[in-house]
């Protein structure tokens, strides 16, 4: 909402500084976005006016306008092309050094040889309006020659943008901000409310002469009022009412609407105006609409209404949404005469469905949604018949319907002094808590009880429900920053759960291997999953859609880090980067069916290019960098039975001879390694050879978590070691060697390393080498050459026997 | 002929001869000379039976003097040499200590997760645990439990993106509170970090998808002067001893009395400025005591108990601590910006 200082000084007689109002406002709850001065950069303009207009000699387009700025002043020469300048018209003029809204200062110039001292100005140069205009700003006849545009438009004012939360409803309106800084800012003044007097027609009869109003359903609302005014002219309104309705951020239309948006804004009371001559036997029935009844609203929409929504209507037809917006069928036109006002309470939760449901959110929805004050729907309704009252001709018709079958109850809160103090942290007296209170409206009466009251909550404030409310009103009062600063003492020790140490843990293994951490979206387009083949691996296509979405890049939630992480490596290989290591922890979504929670999985993934070390000869530098990260990873968690296995029939978006699944115990896959496929990688531009993985970091976390360091006596025996190199057919997975090795080598074995393979020169096609540093030792005494070279023997037979390899050299 | 006049000429001989030697080759061989078998004090020893009995023992024991004497000449001598043999050798494999070293790249944190964790460790010494809640939320928990019913306006201050009838995306963490009211009795002390959902299109400062901690203090005889108390605190240890802190009437459903809480801009100090848009304020997070009904629905005593929360945005914390002027940079993962971390 903005309100107008102007406008708020008529029913509060402030002096604060637009700066002080607005500090203010703000820290009273009502926060102020903004403040804008109306007549910026207008300081310079004055009115002027044109005294004759002269040919150029040197061009058609041109006039030379001769300009006077005061009765007793020279002709000023200003040379315009503006189409719409006359002699006689009083104009905006800057004249030579005054600078515009815009910062442009005018000088003294010659145009086509003339010259041209200031300029007259159109309503875009002085910022009146965005767009541009077709000519020159002309202003009315009776307008001060030589005196300020600033006073004579009246842009002297401050438009406050006040951001109000919904239980700041009784400050949508002037009035309730005016009585809001009187409460806590200006006691000593008076709250100047319009005072309301008009002439009824006598001769016109009553209302109840013309009008019925007939209340169905009483639960949607409570209370109905309606006056009749006959014979209005629907013309302009005068000037005042369109500049506060303009400073409210509100376009005028006409006297009528005029009248009751100047009131919504006034009393913060939604009304609304029917051609009463188009209502069918001057029967207004308010009802529940029928399912699938029509309307065409005011905006020429038709609406399909339904029987939870709440209409005004005649015997025949529906004219209005009740509360929300108006129906075509009676809307005030200039062949209207007769004017039915309507001022009512409606129920906020039927307003709020009614306005959601028919996408339809309006400033009378937004008031009726927060509530408005049910015991002013009256005066709001006489303050719109005193306005108009005043429009030549216009009569109002004797008496008021007033249909009010659900009475209001304020609610009375008990709330003692000594529970206010407990809450906030202060020590009010129990005088001084009540004093709070009355000021902003409430009444209050003592009890028997000590320091114990009875509140009676006002109609106005629709917030206040229970003792919690008047507390955070008594802290208002009191002043937020005038409350003490203490620390609550706590009894607890503050810590991390093992699981969040463990992921922390891991966060700083894989930092310290190298990698950055990263943070992506975990919505993402699903397209993506089809361009990178992701869909094909049937857990990733287990989709969680969202209903609403933005926009399809962020349609699904996510259900690998994938997609996330090859986006951050591809984005920057393509800005640059010729290497990358990365990984991110995070959930991922995976759909379990309708109306089930979807699940919600912690997973660790990462990827990396630009490595360039070839470790083993096998062209997969990346590979293996990665790989040597996630084996550093798992020895420092201490998870020892893993292992990788080539994946054979697995996610396809992997090349298929680079790719391993990571078991556990042989047996259980808990994540992948593999490098992007070829294709897909050349599709989605990145570097070749980039490689991902992804691996389930709460199974990491169960397998491992019991795991904690335990020394072990430092061996003092000597370390025998011996080298191992065999030729074994190509297509044995050297880790099945190693793994052969360490189990035929036994306690003794302590150490095995591979430091060679080799295929090529001295080497059968179809073969390769593979070289062992074995390391051998005892924990109670020193190994003799002969047991290790028994031992090492046993190991070279069995790999004999079940590999066909045979010893290098031999 | 007189040998003590021989041993004097050696010697003479033999000290001047040093004084040319620069090589341990060329001291091996002055060594010989004068010290060898055949050489020059052997030569003395071997006239001794030409001289006179008596005069024997007087050059025999000059000679060892001066056999002594050139030997510890020769010593020294050659330590002279070895050293600068030495120097030269070190001179010989000098380094140029100005050139680069390995390189080591550690990687970095991504700037929220450092706020993160910065939050956490400020509030772990503070006595609080870090809890934890899912991020597919049902409207129960999201809403309802949180004192925000189905056609409250305050719904329309959270735009929701909702996965069908049943469950949405959290709007905030503050299900996480219910959710550990639920789970353990009072007192309680918990923060809940972690990943929040709008409908908010994406700009400079909106992001679908962000990240928030809710905190949550629960006890009897909790206070608003605890909870300003606690929050002063926190923006302390954030953006250190020099902030202004205050506290102004706002509006969660969640809480009452409600507030914002704001600190005096980090670049302006209060005077104003574009990042504060003139205010001299900025806003970082929403407070306020737990509402009764609040707690009545997680069931305890709202009559025995009562407490605070907060939520913190940690994206704009991250903004503003690293002076980031695109919430978008955040999500971007350039190597060049987390680099910089
Ligand atoms: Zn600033």
């Amino acid at each position: 909402m903005q309100i107008s200082y102007n406008w708020l000084k008529k029913y509060i007689d402030i002096n604060f500084t637009p700066a002080d109002l607005s500090e203010k406002l703000t820290m009273a709850g009502l926060e102020v976005e903004g403040v804008d001065y109306l007549g910026e950069g207008l300081d310079d303009i004055i009115i002027a006016r044109i005294e004759k207009i002269k040919e150029h000699p040197d061009a058609d387009k041109l006039v030379i306008c001769m300009v006077k700025t005061g009765s007793d002043t020279e002709l000023i020469p200003v040379v315009t092309g503006a189409p719409n300048v006359e002699a006689g018209q009083m104009v905006p003029f800057a004249e030579v050094g005054a600078v515009l809204p815009g910062g442009m200062q005018i000088e003294e110039v010659k145009l086509r040889g003339e010259l041209s001292r200031g300029m007259i100005c159109s309503k875009d140069e002085l910022g009146l309006q965005e767009e541009r205009a077709a000519g020159i700003m002309v202003l009315d006849d009776d307008a001060p020659l030589g005196g300020s545009f600033i006073k004579y438009k009246r842009l002297d004012d401050y438009i406050f943008k006040l951001d109000l939360t919904p239980n700041y409803a009784r400050c949508l309106g002037m009035i309730g901000v005016a009585r809001e800084i009187k409460s806590l800012y200006a006691q000593e003044k008076t709250l100047n409310t319009p005072p309301i007097s008009f002439e009824e027609a006598e001769e016109l009869g009553d209302i109840n002469d013309y009008v019925e109003v007939e209340i169905e359903d009483p639960d949607l609302c409570p209370r109905y009022t309606a006056r009749l005014v006959k014979n209005v002219q629907i013309k302009e309104s005068p000037e005042w009412i369109q500049r506060r309705l303009k400073a409210a951020g509100i376009r005028p239309i006409n006297n009528v609407v005029d009248i009751s948006n100047f009131v919504l804004m006034e009393y913060n009371q939604p009304l609304h105006t029917f051609d009463f001559n188009k209502i069918k036997d001057g029967k207004i029935i308010v009802r529940r609409a029928k399912a699938e009844e029509k309307m065409l609203t005011l905006d020429e929409e038709e609406r399909i209404l339904d029987d939870e929504m709440l209409v005004i209507s005649d015997p025949e037809k529906a004219v209005a949404v009740g509360g929300v917006m108006g129906g075509a069928n009676t809307e005030v036109t200039e062949e209207t005469t007769d004017v039915l006002i309507e001022s009512a309470y409606f129920n906020p939760v039927s307003i709020r469905k009614t306005a959601k449901k028919l996408g339809m959110h309006s400033d009378s929805s937004h008031r009726f949604e927060r509530g408005v004050d049910i015991e002013k729907v009256i005066e709001a309704n006489n303050r719109a018949c005193q306005m108009l009252a005043k429009c030549d001709g216009a009569r109002v018709v004797p008496g008021v319907i007033d249909n009010y079958p659900l009475k209001f109850e304020p609610a009375v809160i008990t709330l003692t002094a000594e529970r206010v103090n407990e809450l906030l942290g202060i020590e009010l007296e129990a005088a001084e808590v009540k004093e709070s209170l009355e000021r902003l409206g409430f009444t209050v009466e003592k009890t028997t009880g000590e320091g114990e009251f009875e509140v009676t909550v006002p109609s106005f404030r629709t917030d206040v429900e229970q003792g919690a409310d008047l507390v955070e009103e008594i802290a208002r009062v009191y002043g937020y920053n005038k409350i003490p600063s203490t620390r609550p003492i706590s009894k607890q020790r503050g810590k991390r759960s093992p699981r969040q140490k463990f992921e922390a843990k891991v966060k700083k293994l894989l930092q310290a291997g190298g990698l950055d951490e990263v943070i992506t979206y975990s919505l993402q387009d699903k397209k993506s999953y089809q361009d990178l083949n992701l869909t094909q691996f049937e857990d990733y296509a287990k989709f969680v859609s969202i209903k609403n979405p933005l926009s399809e890049a962020f349609g699904i939630l996510r259900t690998t880090l994938l997609p996330g992480i090859i986006e951050v490596l591809s984005s920057n290989a393509r800005r640059q980067g010729s290497e990358m290591a990365v990984f991110e922890t995070g959930t991922v979504f995976r759909n379990k069916g309708l109306s089930s929670r979807p699940e919600e999985l912690n997973k660790l993934g990462g990827g990396i290019f630009g490595q360039n070390n070839n470790l083993w000869q096998q062209g997969a530098p990346n590979f293996f960098a990665l790989k040597g990260v996630l084996e550093m990873l798992f020895n420092r968690v201490q998870l020892d039975k893993y292992s990788f296995i080539a994946d054979n029939d697995n996610r396809d978006f992997l090349h298929p001879g680079r790719r391993a699944e990571i078991k556990y115990d042989q047996t259980q896959t808990f994540g992948f390694i593999g490098e992007i496929h070829p294709e897909l990688a050349d599709q989605n531009n990145l570097p070749a050879g980039t490689t991902v993985f992804e691996l389930d970091l709460d199974f990491l976390f169960e397998i491992t978590a019991e795991k904690s360091y335990q020394y072990h006596k430092l061996v003092k025996y000597p370390v025998l070691a011996r080298d191992l190199a065999i030729v074994m057919a190509e297509d044995i997975a050297v880790g099945d060697i190693h793994q052969a090795i360490r189990a035929k080598g036994g306690s003794m074995l302590k150490g095995l390393e591979l430091f060679d393979i080799y295929q090529g020169d001295q080497i059968e096609d179809g073969y390769q080498s593979a070289a062992f540093e074995l390391k051998f030792q005892a924990e109670d005494r020193t190994l003799t050459d002969q047991e290790v070279n028994e031992r090492f023997n046993q190991i070279v037979n069995h790999l004999k026997e079940e590999y066909s390899a045979e010893i290098r050299g031999n | 002929m007189d040998l003590l006049d021989d041993l004097k000429k050696i010697e003479n001989e033999a000290e001047e001869e040093l004084k040319e030697v620069e090589s341990l080759d060329q001291l091996e061989e002055l060594r010989i000379k004068y010290l060898g078998k055949k050489g020059a004090v052997q030569s003395v020893f071997s006239k001794m039976g030409k001289i006179k009995p008596e005069q024997r023992p007087v050059v025999g024991k000059e000679a060892n003097i001066l056999k002594n004497k050139i030997q510890n000449w020769l010593g020294e001598h050659q330590e002279r040499l070895e050293k600068k043999a030495a120097q030269k050798r070190f001179e010989a494999e000098k380094i140029d200590v100005t050139l680069p070293g390995g390189k080591v790249e550690a990687g970095r944190s991504h700037p929220l997760s450092l706020v993160t964790k910065e939050m956490e460790d400020i509030f772990i010494g503070l006595g609080f645990e870090i809890a934890e809640g899912p991020e597919v939320e049902s409207e129960y928990y999201n809403f309802e439990a949180l004192n925000i019913p189905a056609h409250h306006p305050a719904r329309d201050l959270q735009d929701t993106l909702y996965i069908d009838d049943h469950y949405l995306l959290r709007t905030h963490t503050s299900p996480v509170q219910v959710r550990t009211m639920e789970a353990q009795e009072p007192p309680v002390r918990i923060i809940a970090p972690g990943r929040v959902y709008r409908s908010d299109e994406l700009d400079a400062s909106h992001s679908p998808i962000f990240h928030q901690t809710e905190g949550l203090v629960i006890d009897k005889g909790i206070s608003f002067s605890d909870l300003k108390g606690s929050i002063e605190l926190i923006v302390e240890a954030l953006f250190g001893k020099d902030r202004d802190v205050r506290f102004r009437p706002s509006y969660f459903p969640f809480t009452e009395p409600s507030a914002e809480v704001d600190v005096s801009c980090i670049v302006c100090g209060g005077e104003g400025c574009p990042l504060c848009s003139r205010t001299g304020w900025l806003e970082i997070m929403g407070a306020g005591m737990v509402h009764p009904n609040v707690l009545e629905m997680s069931g305890y005593n709202k009559n025995v108990y009562s407490g605070f929360a907060f939520g913190v945005g940690l994206d704009r914390l991250a903004l503003l601590k690293y002076g980031i002027d695109d919430i978008r940079v955040l999500y971007e993962n350039d190597k060049r910006f987390l680099h910089q971390f």
